[in-house]
């Protein structure tokens, strides 16, 4: 009884506190009205979401696009920052006052850094444009803004300090010579270029003198604008033997079981490939194969050993047919194949001829992934921005491209390249303290009658510390191998290690 | 040293909006009206501060003294029009009117950045728009018959959209005008308004298929003679406000669902049959595809929006003059210019609240057509706001309309006004509700109170029983499960009875007469009541409840106040006759749920 007494008073009180009696009616009738209302603040959030994302992520790329006029406006209140190199001292681009306040650009090094560097003049380009903004913003102390302010002076822009290294680059063009072609040096663990070399370069101090000469017809087909290594499309020759190497190791499984007799031709199918100067190789396993760069190996390989996909996955993988979003122009490297194609063009597309077309970066990028266990970084041009007394505004590092192979892959592959060094192609490096391994390549173009052939060479240093990639291009330098590439390569390698 | 000084100010304009967004946020949580009217009034200092820093800065930038002219005029106008409602309509919401004062302090000075001589012939418009509509929510209180005038509604609206798309000249490629003594007038901006008015009306009632397809057709006019007038952001609010209001409506995600779904199929037609609409979605999807041509409208707009980074240029130290149709369309791309895109995000905020503020409104009414109308609004202008700043920063394709009170423009100023005009009559009819709420809740509050009492003293008595009133106790609990079932019974009036009053019945003895009482002023509860236990209490002794014939017995020794009669007690008591007034009153207006 006593308990039927308590639970009716509970109900009492649960009754008593009944409020305004409509409520729960209420409240289902405006349920849609708190739904609609939701849905809306929900827009309103996402605009506020937006435009947060608007600020971190699109702003950059509108501040620098070539049409915003605004930029042109801002430097009539800041004179625009230095171009310096990797030691924050040896100036690449800068503005200097003359004495009625006349402002010009000028490039203490010309047609060095052309490429990289860029130009103002019809558009801009290179790091001119795409740091534009942060070229003409001013992060100078208090102090001097307010007293520019108060003088009504204009505001010194912020520095951007690059990552080239100013001798290698001076060395990379001594290396090249009169020769065309490309030099690019990527440190190997942060993906900073240290050497962006391209040739036939033009100077940016004449550009308007020399506009009319440099886009005349009979000019142009020389390429001067271009930056042969992030925009030359070459065909890689046997450097691409690496890329093959990789996608039979995934194939395969291992290197340990592969063996060849070379005889200096392979026929499949009524189509023949012969190795480089009619040598033949003899008894190969995979490692003397690579060291000896055996066309006709890696021919067997591709249409015998290795699955088609495989192949077209691993060179996607290693960022062919991709895009990157440098700092300066870059083109992306082409790489067509399909399970439907023609063992024609799958063996001549396992020695990297074919319809394969790489840039000297992309090249660059593969190698550092094989030096650096398997990371691909991307190449990075710009280290800091520091305002004009030299304090640092903002450090950039390098960003990785992708783990585009396991570190076992690229152990195996490694080895393989040091062979190549120390017993084969690239010999001539042997001596070098600073333990290169690499690969070299040939690549005939055009008509192959004529037996004209660029040069290649792409490599990495193993000191332990500090150590670079190395890829170097000499167009027509494979040509009755007049300049092989590794040459070049050997100058590098001694002057950074050295 | 004006420099240094605009650098300075830039911080200081964000601080007072962060700070008058945060007031406008915990005002809407605030109950205590002290602590609201603290907020309200902090609010609008922070208002005067702003727009005093402002227009200082631009006089020094300038010294165009015709920055202090505005100014002087802005004050006026914002003093003016808070005492003007605080004498005419003691009842107004004082935060929705700040709000209102912010977002038009905002306008003004960006408008006068731009250009002082539309700033000067805004300022007028929106002072002389105001001074009209303050009669506005007298005539929404007082005026019942604007509740049922739905095919007016429409006809006008049609015949506004229709007429100006017949004789009046396409301007900027999408609008709607008529100039009248210089002014012109963009009739898709009333039209919103009736537009609304209609909707509300035709399903204030009922919302059944039938008057759900008469809506539908009929706003399908209006958002058709809009489409082919080019007026998309237009069309588009209409529509949205149309899919709102009937889905508050109906309750029904159906015609949400068939709304969207048609939307969807009529978009595809549309872009298949108008090549400007092409080209809208055209340029949003990559605008450097054109840069010369269509796409550089909106690209301009963003390297505005993108010039002054978080904390902006500084005021004249930007170049939102490159921005084309900065007054208008793209406003808020000039804002973020020299405001920083940190302001801008505050003042979605503001916008935010100023749309919250509405919908509160609209979810305190009872009557339904005031509260369609009030979430209509509410609807067209978030969308307005979502439309136009997702437009200018190409989060969506532009649609070519104006940032409410922001905004450069006659008619879109002006009916915004209207709107929140409206909107203040609707919270004062809110508030006089409310009042007689409050006095409802307080005489129930007090009842049971009265109740609990008598009750506590029951329970004392009770224990002096014997155990033959123990059936009584668990009986007593049936006949209200009883009651409940009755409760369910449509009529919200015996819902009402029902909850109410279950707390009396539990105690059987003397206190159930007054319900008897109040019982009769309802009429279907009654006879529940009878069946329960309460008439014993009349006869004050013994009493056979029909159906149940429970012989009750009250004892002799009970305390005082439970010997009392009835007609001692009912003194005691509210007066029920009123109470029971209020409760008709209020069921009538439940009744239109």
């Amino acid at each position: 009884m006593k308990s039927s007494q308590e639970k009716s008073r509970m109900k009492q009180k649960k009754a008593s506190t009944t409020e305004y009696p409509s409520e729960k009616q209420q409240k289902k009738a405006l349920r849609p009205y708190r739904i609609v209302s939701f849905l809306s603040v929900f827009l309103f959030i996402g605009l506020i979401c937006y435009m947060i994302y608007f600020q971190t992520q699109m702003s950059a790329e509108l501040l620098n696009s070539p049409y915003n006029k605004r930029t042109e406006a801002l430097a009539e209140k800041i004179v625009r920052g230095s171009i310096l190199a990797s030691d924050g001292t040896t100036v690449l681009a800068e503005t200097n006052l003359d004495s009625e306040g006349n402002e010009t650009r000028s490039y203490p090094y010309g047609s060095l850094y052309a490429h990289t560097v860029g130009y103002l003049d019809y558009g801009s380009s290179g790091l001119e444009q795409s740091q534009n903004s942060r070229l003409l913003t001013s992060h100078a102390d208090l102090q001097q803004q307010v007293a520019s302010d108060l003088f009504e002076e204009k505001k010194p822009g912020d520095n951007v300090v690059t990552t080239l290294d100013a001798s290698l680059q001076q060395t990379a063009k001594d290396a090249l010579g009169s020769y065309h072609g490309a030099v690019f040096v990527m440190d190997q663990t942060t993906g900073d270029v240290l050497v962006d070399y391209s040739n036939p370069s033009y100077d940016p101090n004449t550009i308007v003198d020399d506009w009319e000469w440099l886009t005349s017809e009979e000019n142009e087909s020389s390429g001067v604008f271009m930056n042969r290594a992030t925009q030359g499309l070459y065909p890689p020759g046997s450097t691409f033997k690496v890329v093959t190497a990789l996608a039979y190791l995934r194939s395969v499984g291992s290197f340990e079981n592969f063996h060849y007799t070379c005889t200096g031709e392979y026929e499949q199918k009524g189509f023949t490939i012969h190795c480089a100067s009619g040598a033949a190789h003899g008894e190969e396993d995979f490692t003397d194969a690579m060291a000896n760069s055996c066309n006709c190996a890696f021919a067997y390989m591709a249409t015998e050993l290795i699955k088609r996909g495989d192949l077209i996955q691993t060179a996607n993988g290693l960022k062919f047919n991709q895009s990157f979003s440098l700092d300066i122009p870059s083109t992306k490297s082409r790489f067509t194949l399909e399970k439907s194609s023609p063992d024609q063009l799958t063996m001549q597309t396992g020695i990297g001829q074919g319809n394969t077309l790489a840039t000297p970066m992309e090249m660059c990028m593969i190698l550092d992934a094989v030096a650096n266990g398997g990371k691909m970084m991307q190449p990075n041009f710009v280290k800091r921005i520091e305002n004009a007394q030299g304090a640092v505004v903002r450090t950039i590092s390098g960003k990785m491209a992708g783990s585009v192979m396991s570190e076992s892959e690229a152990a195996a592959i490694d080895e393989t390249l040091h062979a190549v060094v120390s017993s084969g192609t690239a010999s001539g490096l042997s001596d070098l303290s600073c333990d290169p391994a690499g690969k070299t390549g040939t690549a005939q173009y055009g008509d192959v009658s004529q037996g004209r052939a660029h040069s290649w060479f792409a490599g990495y240093s193993n000191t332990g510390s500090n150590d670079i990639v190395v890829t170097v291009l000499v167009e027509d330098g494979g040509t009755d191998n007049q300049f092989p590439a590794w040459q070049a390569a050997r100058r590098i390698f001694s002057a950074y290690f050295d | 040293m004006t420099e240094i000084l605009v650098q300075i100010s830039k911080y200081v304009l964000l601080l007072l909006i962060v700070l008058f967004t945060m007031n406008a946020f915990l005002v809407m949580r605030a109950k205590d009206p002290e602590v609201r009217k603290r907020h309200t009034s902090s609010e609008i200092s922070l208002i005067i501060l702003f727009d005093i820093a402002a227009f200082l800065i631009m006089y020094l930038k300038t010294q165009e003294f015709r920055m202090l002219v505005i100014l002087a005029g802005l004050m006026i106008y914002i003093v003016l029009i808070q005492l003007l409602y605080r004498l005419f309509y003691k009842k107004a919401s004082v935060p929705l009117m700040n709000t209102m004062c912010m977002l038009l302090s905002v306008g003004f000075v960006i408008q006068s950045r731009l250009d002082l001589d539309t700033a000067y012939k805004q300022l007028i418009i929106t002072a002389v728009s105001s001074l009209f509509c303050l009669i506005i929510p007298a005539f929404i209180r007082r005026v019942k018959v604007m509740r049922n005038l739905s095919w007016f509604y429409a006809i006008l609206g049609i015949l506004l959209l229709g007429g100006v798309f017949a004789l009046g000249r396409v301007y900027g490629g999408a609008n709607l005008n008529v100039e009248i003594g210089g002014i012109s007038f963009q009739f898709s901006e009333f039209v919103k308004i009736t537009f609304v008015f209609f909707i509300a009306s035709m399903l204030k009632e009922t919302a059944t298929f039938r008057q759900v397809i008469r809506v539908s057709v009929l706003a399908a006019i209006h958002v058709g003679i809009l489409v082919i007038s080019r007026d998309l952001g237009a069309a588009l609010i209409y529509f949205v406000a149309y899919i709102v209001m009937v889905y508050v409506a109906t309750k029904n995600v159906g015609y949400v669902a068939l709304g969207l779904g048609g939307m969807a199929a009529a978009s595809v037609v549309a872009y298949r049959l108008f090549a400007h609409i092409r080209v809208r979605v055209q340029v949003w999807k990559d605008p450097f595809q054109d840069y010369e041509g269509t796409g550089y409208q909106i690209i301009q707009a963003l390297f505005g929006v993108c010039a002054g980074g978080w904390f902006g240029t500084g005021l004249f130290n930007g170049n939102p003059e490159m921005i084309p149709l900065a007054k208008q369309d793209f406003t808020y791309a000039a804002i973020c210019e020299e405001f920083g895109i940190l302001f801008g995000i505050f003042l979605i905020l503001i916008c935010m609240s100023m749309y919250l503020q509405i919908v509160s409104i609209s979810t305190k009414l009872s009557n339904r057509f005031y509260r369609l109308v009030s979430i209509g609004l509410g609807t067209e202008y978030a969308f307005q706001v979502f439309l136009t700043i997702g437009g200018t920063t190409k989060f969506i394709p532009m649609t070519g309309i104006t940032l409410p009170l922001v905004s450069y423009g006659g008619s879109s100023i002006m009916c915004t006004i209207i709107m929140l005009s409206i909107i203040q009559g609707l919270y004062m009819m809110r508030e006089d509700e409310g009042e007689e709420k409050e006095l409802l809740q307080e005489i129930i509050r007090r009842q049971n109170e009265k109740e609990r009492e008598i009750n506590e003293r029951k329970a004392y008595g009770r224990r002096s029983r014997t155990m033959a009133v123990s059936p009584d106790a668990s009986g007593s609990a049936r006949p209200r499960r009883g009651r409940r079932a009755a409760g369910r019974d449509k009529t919200p009036v015996n819902q009402y009875a029902g909850r109410g009053t279950a707390p009396v019945n539990q105690y059987v003895g003397g206190a159930t007469a007054p319900i008897n009482q109040y019982g009769g002023g309802t009429t279907a509860p009654v006879n529940q009541y009878a069946g329960g236990a309460t008439a014993p209490v009349r006869q004050a002794g013994t009493e056979s409840v029909p159906g149940r014939s429970v012989k009750r017995r009250i004892p002799e020794d009970l305390p005082e106040a439970l010997q009392m009669t009835p007609n001692e007690l009912e003194k005691e008591m509210p007066d029920f006759e009123e109470l029971s007034r209020k409760i008709q009153d209020e069921t009538e207006k439940s009744l239109n749920y």
